[in-house]
């Protein structure tokens, strides 16, 4: 914040955002609990400049992905989804390592995957960033190149995460309002893979082809990105 | 709190110098480079077995928290707790007293000695 001008209003807004999503969902935790960036603002600090509703829930859950091959897959009960491009980095351990907090482990990640996958930013129709904190997104968009260094905030604060919004983000409710059982990361692929499909319901982004998982490990120390796409 | 092994081979020096209000640091021989937690070797160029010196004990903070919740019982909050750059370069993960010391302002080096345990380096604002 105090390098590239970030507000607490424009963190408030991935967690509304998220909010918004969780509205069409019904087996999200905070389906039915509308959740406004004034909320946030309004709600307990936890760590400055985080307040609780600037964190994601703690529930239980869980998920299974299988992962196989396209003959096998032709036969399976659900079309299959197919993995565009992958990637991974860790770039430090302990907090105290980190070199430059404006730049995550995703730069790498998301190069990576990106790169296998031969898109751009610009051709990814869905998103699914870990929201362990809103301001985890932010360095997710930032990192993956959907917006320049210290433009995500603004970003957000458009709107564009939101249902109808140029980035549909964090579309089951994310870990903000979901669900966040700890290892949340396989859920992002859940969604990926639901919204590639078409079966996302009253949330489903209209002609969804590409989607991307991002998650984030350790303390803001290792990442994982994922491009999944219609097979 | 799980019992931390305040004094394994690789920091005791650190240990024994805390005791002291020293906070030590690791030198390269070969490159120069410093470096903050105790290794046995240079995280820049790999020589082994780099020379103990004395931190000055000035810093600048790069970023910094006010912690509200609870964490660990012998915290009481609100404490701040910081990243803290030392002037050789190391960056602490540390706790800031003394003031609402901002991004980028100076800091220098004092101690806290908490229910026995050894003394932890923290840092206070310089003054102006």
């Amino acid at each position: 914040m105090a390098e590239l001008g970030t507000t607490s209003v424009q963190l408030a807004e991935v967690a509304a955002s998220a909010n918004a999503w969780a509205q069409l969902n019904p087996k999200a935790w905070r389906h039915g609990t509308v959740i406004t960036a004034e909320d946030v603002l309004a709600s307990r600090v936890v760590a400055t400049p985080l307040h609780v509703l600037d964190c994601c829930l703690v529930t239980d859950g869980g998920a299974v992905a299988v992962i196989t091959g396209a003959a096998q897959a032709a036969g399976a009960a659900k079309p299959p989804v197919r993995v565009l491009g992958a990637g991974e980095s860790q770039q430090q351990w302990h907090i105290a390592q980190l070199r430059d907090a404006t730049r995550g482990p995703g730069v790498v990640s998301g190069r990576e995957a990106f790169g296998m996958a031969g898109i751009t930013p610009a051709d990814v129709d869905v998103f699914e960033p870990y929201d362990s904190f809103t301001i985890t997104v932010l360095m997710a968009l930032e990192d993956l190149g959907f917006c320049g260094r210290g433009e995500a905030g603004a970003f957000v604060a458009e709107g564009h995460l939101r249902p109808g919004g140029r980035l549909p983000s964090m579309t089951n409710g994310g870990g903000l309002s979901y669900g966040h059982p700890g290892a949340y990361g396989l859920l992002l692929l859940v969604e990926a893979v639901r919204q590639v499909r078409g079966e996302a319901g009253d949330r489903q982004v209209p002609g969804a082809q590409v989607a991307v998982g991002h998650g984030v490990g350790g303390f803001l120390s290792t990442a994982s990105t994922v491009v999944l796409g219609r097979a | 709190v799980p019992e931390i092994p305040w004094d394994d081979p690789s920091t005791a020096p650190l240990w024994a110098a805390a005791h002291e209000r020293r906070l030590l640091l690791q030198r390269c021989d070969a490159c120069g480079h410093h470096q903050h937690h105790p290794r046995p070797h240079c995280t820049a160029c790999g020589r082994l077995e780099p020379s103990w010196v004395d931190a000055a004990g000035g810093g600048t903070v790069y970023a910094v928290t006010e912690v509200h919740i609870p964490v660990v019982d012998w915290l009481t909050p609100p404490y701040r707790c910081a990243l803290v750059d030392l002037d050789e370069g190391p960056r602490l993960l540390t706790n800031l007293v003394g003031g609402a010391a901002k991004v980028g302002d100076r800091v220098q080096l004092d101690w806290r000695t908490l229910d026995g345990r050894p003394p932890v380096p923290i840092f206070r604002p310089e003054p102006s």
